[in-house]
């Protein structure tokens, strides 16, 4: 049964099923892709606005980007240029899900779930109103595990099989919260340019692209906090491919400190293939489980926390 | 040979008409809006450059966002992705406006009016030259009143249902100034997003309008700031429609601290109805009307209670504009 609380109720509008709205906005011209899509790591920054805002409304403080400890999110439908978009959140109450928080985004104008996003909470949400599991099933995890991933020591031999220093940078202030901690989106934008950078790697080239009118993306995000590290002047990203399947391959970045070798978070990212006109998923080609096979030394041995 | 305005601090070039230049930019390319014209939160940002060039001049400091405490800003002619522009701005001698900051935008090649503000300044503009009324008379307000707004108590708005919660957000350390105000371009960003779940209202499918051949522009705003927030504060827009006319819309718009529910900024918004051809304001169709008749009629009486500042809206049906600014 939905729970109401005197204190959240008081500050955000609520849906009639108890959950809270805790964002609005609206997709801007300059945060579409080339395929006039709203980017990844725009999704991932609405997720964490909504996450504040009800760390906010149940305890009357904002820890910034600590408010999840792991956050998997999962984009159901693309979102295109001007669309307004509203996220609303509750706990889960029930099921093996039992106490997270989940966040459902829904365009403004009629309501369709577009993404949702599943969060292990940083704070008490004693407060926040709960959902029953069954209600939110949708929301659940489809292609990717629940459960947290675990800090890989890469200090030797990360130049063995397919992981390798796939980005190194400076985070800009712009990427830091009121706190110093860099925020999920920061992360995950770095995420989505190698993940471009590895299609290339595995053959899922533009030339591809074009011939087969088919295109790759990604569907689902787990990310992993590992420590809410505020020394993070410069951060390295470390890429393998972890998985293939039958319809999607999975690709996990550890996002660590360059010098200390000190892992920040880990991020794994779900992509599919679909074609460009029916937008309906495609098999993957052969040379992609090929890759796997001839890439794949690390992620078959001790890294697999599922 | 260009003339010069000298002051204690810096100089400034003035133009043949005698304004100073306070601004100078172009359009960038990723600036842009899905009608491929500069996003109106940009031309805002120009604004406040000028007036915090204006204060450097005439005081040696930057108050930043405290430039102003009303800011009032029409829009003219699109700028579109490469468009250099200028802003010239003087002091006002006389009439309703006196002692206010007029800033005209002119694209810089053709000297066309793009847009235009009129600031009640925040710092001693007595030192700067000053214009009678008459010379900037074609940027007066039109659809929103003169003066600030008191802070809307929206409680009864939003229980009765006629206001709605458009955003929903957190501030962010760089969306401040080095006051630690919020950024008037971060403001206006906020409002677009608002005004799109404000619509939704009486425009459920977004694309009937546009269906029937029709647009609509942003063609004014004001916008009175009462107070802080900081890095890290959630913060909500309440907005509710105030008035419709033949041909435009009027809307307002509060941003609030959640937490504290205090009032950060009012602000007005005036939306007309287009007709991209002719580019000329057109009657708001039937459809429209009726929605907002519908929406209007349940809460007319509570509105009439509790607003302040009411005003009429009075487009100039013929006056030639730019096309949305969303």
């Amino acid at each position: 049964m939905p729970r109401d609380t005197r204190r959240s109720a008081k500050f955000l509008p609520a849906r009639s099923d108890g959950s809270l709205v805790t964002y609005r906005g609206s997709v801007k011209r300059w945060e579409c892709d080339a395929d006039n899509n709203w980017n990844m790591d725009l999704y991932a920054r609405a997720f964490q606005i909504a996450s504040e805002t009800l760390a906010m409304a149940a305890t009357g403080l904002n820890p910034g980007v600590a408010t999840a400890a792991l956050r998997l999110f999962r984009v159901h439908h693309e979102l295109s240029c001007s669309t307004p978009t509203t996220v609303r959140s509750a706990r889960i109450v029930g099921g093996g899900h039992d106490g997270l928080v989940v966040h459902v985004m829904e365009t403004g104008s009629n309501g369709h779930i577009v993404a949702t996003a599943l969060d292990v909470p940083g704070y008490n949400t004693e407060a926040v109103s709960g959902l029953s599991v069954d209600d939110i099933a949708f929301a659940l995890p489809h292609g990717i595990a629940s459960g947290p991933h675990h800090p890989q020591d890469f200090r030797s031999g990360y130049m063995r099989g397919n992981a390798f220093i796939s980005q190194f940078g400076v985070v800009c202030p712009e990427e830091l919260d009121h706190i110093g901690g860099v925020f999920p989106s920061a992360v995950i934008s770095r995420c989505s340019a190698v993940f471009c950078h590895l299609l290339d790697r595995i053959g899922l080239t533009r030339d591809w692209k074009l011939s087969t009118k088919s295109y790759a993306a990604v569907v689902e995000v787990k990310m992993t906090r590992h420590r809410n590290s505020h020394d993070n002047a410069s951060l390295r990203l470390i890429s393998w491919m972890h998985a293939v399947t039958e319809g999607s391959f999975t690709i996990r970045h550890q996002i660590e400190h360059p010098h200390t070798g000190s892992a920040v978070a880990t991020v794994e990212q779900l992509g599919v293939i679909a074609h460009i006109e029916t937008r309906r998923l495609i098999q993957l080609p052969r040379f992609v489980y090929a890759a796997k096979e001839a890439l794949g030394i690390l992620s078959s041995n001790s890294f697999d926390s599922r | 040979m260009m003339a010069t305005l000298r002051t204690e601090f810096i100089s400034l070039p003035m133009s043949a008409d005698g304004f100073v230049e306070t601004h100078r930019s172009h359009v960038s390319m990723w600036e842009l809006d899905e009608n491929d014209h500069w996003h109106a939160q940009f031309y805002v940002r120009a604004f406040q450059q000028a007036s915090e060039i204006l204060a450097v001049a005439t005081t040696g400091r930057n108050p930043g966002a405290a430039s102003i405490s009303v800011r009032h800003v029409r829009f003219f002619r699109e700028l579109r992705g490469g468009d250099p522009l200028t802003v010239l701005s003087a002091r006002i001698l006389d009439g309703p406006n006196s002692g206010q900051i007029a800033h005209l935008m002119r694209h810089t090649q053709d000297g066309r009016l793009c847009a235009s503000a009129l600031d009640v300044p925040g710092f001693d503009v007595s030192s700067l030259p000053a214009f009678p009324q008459i010379k900037v008379a074609e940027v007066a307000p039109q659809g929103i009143s003169l003066g600030a707004h008191s802070p809307a108590d929206t409680t009864p708005l939003l229980e009765s249902g006629q206001a709605i919660v458009s955003h929903l957000s957190v501030v962010r350390p760089f969306e401040l100034d080095h006051t630690g105000a919020l950024q008037a371009n971060t403001l206006h960003a906020r409002l677009a997003e608002a005004m799109s779940h404000l619509w939704e209202q009486i425009e459920p499918l977004s694309s009937q309008l546009y269906s029937t051949g029709l647009g609509r522009a942003l063609v004014e705003i004001k916008i009175v700031r009462h107070g802080m927030l900081r890095a890290g504060d959630a913060l909500r827009i309440v907005s509710w429609f105030d008035n419709m006319g033949d041909r435009s819309f009027l809307m307002r718009h509060q941003l609030e601290n959640i937490l504290t529910t205090e009032a950060i900024a009012s602000i007005s918004t005036v939306v007309l109805i287009l007709d991209p051809e002719t580019r000329r304001s057109a009657p708001v169709p039937s459809f429209l009307r009726d929605a907002y008749l519908s929406y209007s009629g349940k809460f007319y009486r509570q509105s009439k209670l509790t607003l302040t500042g009411r005003s009429s809206v009075q487009p100039n049906a013929t006056r030639r504009t730019g096309q949305p600014h969303r």
